[in-house]
């Protein structure tokens, strides 16, 4: 028996390495790689709004509660990490890693027509390791700030001297701003800790654009369009929960977080193939510097969130974010950053996770089980609409039975957008994937 | 116990092919469409520029009218580009594959074939009287306005063009006697005696009863020329088999009488270059609007009023079709079109009576490299023989949209 479980131990292990050592290796490939258009890449677009000044803000979810939907800004699991909110990373015991990746499909309708678009996105790597058990964790981690994945066509006229020539414009963009982050937790009492991290901030947009026409006399245009920009920011994070007391129906956690915004100039660089004198040379064609170099700001983002535990099994979390886009710049063109306009979303969601009852009888004990709901107002407002977003979120876990480790599904079904002003109306379909991986993974069991 | 935990122990494995499922699922779902056009207006960074071509200047030059093509013969006044009354030359060669003597049996005759191109009057009729050129010429040393003699004595006989494209002349006896002497002579030197001796036909036109054009195909060009239908001396025996010879030289002795229109706001352009354009124009960043061109294109229009409306019903000019620039720095500029290469060439768009070039490769070495300040000459077709020609509505046309001019077609 302890020869089998030895073995089969092992072979559970190097499942799980394999998985995430692929999973490393895919996240930290540049992030410029991501955003190179590659017409071999299938699921590659999102949401056309994302196309705005620096992409669609990414919100950053949590292990902890990522079969919710939420970020689990009030929320602590040992077993899994939690991305969202710095002042959880005092807590853990041993090192917990999670890794998220996903695949969303966009259908987009307005009056002028429909788009379907999909897009894999591998969403974040976070990794936790306590310096000092349950009271100093240090924090690694990769993940989105802002993600611009689009493709969109439009066609439209023009008159050139004896000429009404039809075009068509095909625009495809990948990228946005990631951050590699660094973090510390401090339990300061046995209730509060609070927790701060410190992130390289990149940003990486490129989009590619194809104008073709109706008159063979016009050759189709071809040309790139590339945004880059670094800079440092910071996050901070509060987190306090009551301490199991007897005789009290439920336990509480409270987390809040604040990340202050960040300044960064982007260089732009735009390119194309054009025929000089008869040879064909690839070109930049940006002219000046007026227009090559452009500030950005992001929104500075408060959240707050809390978690009811009624029992081992059940858990009962609410959160609400702000953003202030009001304050978001974005300098290269300011009809779009017209746009933005401040964000605020709430969330709630439920966990019911019967494995971890004392008595689980069948199959359907040995999983997690989760929902959520999300309203979010959206950091665009456009022709007076806000770009209103509502999810729903299904969540399933599959916990090891002899780890801590788990993979969690999650089913999201959504919309964005208003049905006004001829605005795009979405459908978000979604399914994601959690690898959550526990101490097992970094350090092999002693079975005595 | 054992079975169980056996599957339990794959369960990452399953997770990621649950997932790789899903992915399947969605793969292929990419279908781009066109949305967002009510906050996306990228519609509004194509721009479009026009500018005038800010001048034109009539340029002559007095080119070569041997050795072409074909051979224009006749006449016929245009009220726009003049009277012309073109003599045709032609020499018979003396090398001929086949034929090397001629027998007292066979019969001698000059086929003369047109390639069916009429300039002037298609339902009249031109006579010509053939002659003996009275002094020695060469094809590749004849200019328009040159003038070859004949000899009125030695009429070699007369033809006429109505519908038809071909004349057969018999040949005099004498006039064979004296070729025949040539053909059979190895000496060297006889080629240059031959050309001071017999320096062929003029096919004169009879300028009182004939009011057109007709150009004569000589044959040379193309492979795969049939001997029999085209123009050549030959002979028959008796058995009835041919020989042929084809011309050795050829060209016309084109005179040309002032116009009667003269247009003042258009400008002829000629294929013989007694009428072609210099060219002004000039690229400046803010007229090409952007680096990023799609194209920039400049218009000519033909003044299709002026050209209609000064043809009587029935009467007809061989069309332009093409139209060309070139570039010429240094020289003699009627040298330099006839013999050098344009460097735009451009078929004449029909839907609006004009000729388009495409400028956008000079327009991004003016943006990206250094265009260098050169002399555009804008010519129409080529030098060959035939009188292809146009007015084009200049700088100053009372009609301003078919004023010459480019447009800039960029993204911002």
């Amino acid at each position: 028996m302890y020869s089998f479980i030895k073995n089969s131990t092992r072979r559970e292990v190097s499942s799980c390495a394999t998985l995430f050592v692929l999973a490393i290796s895919l996240c930290v490939v540049p992030n410029q790689a991501f955003a190179q258009n590659d017409d071999t890449q299938v699921a590659k677009s999102g949401s056309i709004y994302s196309y705005p000044g620096f992409g669609m803000p990414t919100d950053v979810i949590g292990a902890t509660t990522v079969t919710t939907g939420l970020a689990g800004i009030g929320m602590y699991d040992p077993t899994t990490s939690n991305l969202s909110n710095p002042g959880i990373w005092a807590l853990y015991q041993y090192s917990v890693g999670s890794f998220q990746f996903g695949l969303t499909n966009h259908q987009a309708k307005d009056t002028f027509g429909s788009a379907k678009n999909s897009l894999f996105s591998l969403d974040q790597f976070h990794f936790v390791a306590p310096l000092v058990k349950g009271r100093v964790g240090l924090s690694v981690s990769m993940s989105p700030v802002t993600r611009s994945n689009f493709r969109l066509y439009q066609e439209g006229t023009f008159t050139a001297g004896p000429d009404d020539i039809t075009f068509g414009v095909d625009e495809q963009g990948a990228g946005g701003m990631s951050r590699l982050e660094v973090g510390l937790g401090y339990r300061i009492t046995r209730g509060l800790s609070i927790g701060a991290a410190i992130g390289s901030y990149v940003t990486s947009l490129d989009n590619e654009t194809f104008i073709y026409f109706s008159s063979l006399r016009y050759t189709p245009v071809v040309f790139s369009e590339s945004f880059r920009g670094t800079d440092l920011g910071a996050r901070f994070g509060l987190f306090y929960r009551t301490q199991p007391k007897e005789g009290r129906p439920y336990d509480l956690e409270l987390g809040f977080t604040y990340q202050p915004s960040l300044e960064m100039e982007l260089e732009r660089s735009k390119e194309g193939f054009k025929s000089i004198g008869g040879q064909t040379q690839l070109v930049n064609l940006d002219v000046d510097d007026s227009n090559q170099f452009g500030l950005i700001k992001t929104a500075p983002e408060f959240s707050v969130g809390g978690t009811i535990t009624l029992n081992r099994a059940t858990m009962i979390s609410a959160e609400w974010m702000q953003q202030q886009w009001d304050e978001a710049r974005f300098e290269l063109d300011s009809e779009e950053e017209a746009m933005f306009s401040n964000r605020s979303k709430v969330g709630f969601g439920v966990q019911y996770h019967p494995f971890r009852r004392a008595t689980r009888n069948g199959f359907f004990h040995n999983m997690k089980y989760a929902f959520g709901v999300s309203h979010d107002s959206g950091h665009l407002t456009i022709s007076g609409n806000d770009i209103v977003t509502n999810k729903l979120v299904l969540g399933l876990g599959l916990p090891g039975r002899r780890s801590t480790s788990s993979v969690d599904f999650t089913f999201t079904v959504g919309s964005r957008g208003v049905d006004k002003d001829n605005l795009p109306v979405e459908t978000i379909w979604g399914v994601g994937v959690s690898l959550n991986l526990a101490e097992i993974m970094f350090v092999r069991p002693k079975f005595q | 116990m054992m079975p169980n935990k056996t599957i339990r122990l794959d369960f990452f494995a399953q997770a990621a092919s649950l997932f790789a499922f899903a992915i399947l699922l969605f793969v292929g779902c990419e279908e781009p469409g066109v949305v967002g056009g009510a906050f996306i207006d990228d519609e509004g960074n194509l721009v479009t520029n026009e500018f005038p071509v800010k001048e034109m200047t009539p340029i002559s030059s007095v080119s070569y009218s041997g050795r072409l093509d074909v051979v224009p013969m006749g006449h016929y006044n245009d009220p726009l580009f003049g009277e012309i009354t073109s003599v045709g030359l032609i020499r018979p060669d003396l090398n001929s594959i086949t034929l090397n003597r001629i027998d007292s049996t066979e019969t001698v005759a000059l086929k003369l074939v047109f390639n069916g191109t009429e300039y002037g009057d298609t339902l009249s009729t031109a006579f010509f009287d053939v002659y003996e050129v009275a002094e020695p010429w060469r094809g590749k040393q004849l200019r328009y306005g040159d003038q070859i003699s004949y000899d009125p004595t030695k009429k070699i006989g007369s033809f006429a063009i109505a519908q038809a494209d071909t004349a057969l002349l018999p040949m005099p006896e004498d006039w064979i006697f004296r070729y025949n002497g040539f053909i059979s002579d190895t000496t060297t030197g006889t080629d240059s005696t031959y050309i001071f001796d017999m320096p062929g036909f003029a096919i004169v036109p009879d300028v009182s009863r004939s009011q057109k054009m007709v150009f004569l195909d000589l044959g040379t060009n193309a492979s795969g020329v049939v001997e029999s239908e085209t123009t050549r001396l030959f002979s028959e025996d008796t058995t009835g088999t041919f020989q042929y010879q084809r011309m050795a030289d050829w060209g016309a002795a084109v005179q040309r009488e002032a116009s009667v229109l003269q247009p003042t706001t258009s400008y002829k352009a000629m294929n013989t270059f007694e009428a072609f354009q210099k060219i002004d124009y000039e690229f400046t960043r803010e007229s090409l609007v952007s680096l990023n061109l799609a194209r920039v294109e400049m218009i000519f229009y033909e003044d299709t009023e002026l050209l209609e409306g000064s043809l009587p019903g029935g009467h007809v000019r061989p069309a332009v079709t093409r139209a060309n620039i070139h570039i010429v720095d240094d020289g003699d500029v009627g040298e330099e079109v006839f013999a050098g290469s344009p460097v735009f060439t451009t078929v004449k768009d029909t839907a609006i009576n004009g000729f388009r070039f495409n400028l956008t490769s000079t327009a991004n070495l003016f943006l990206f490299d250094t265009l260098q300040t050169h002399k555009y000459y804008l010519t129409v077709e080529a030098n060959n023989g035939s009188f292809q020609q146009t007015v084009l509505h200049g700088p100053d046309s009372p009609n301003e949209s078919k004023r010459p001019h480019i447009i800039v077609t960029a993204i911002e």
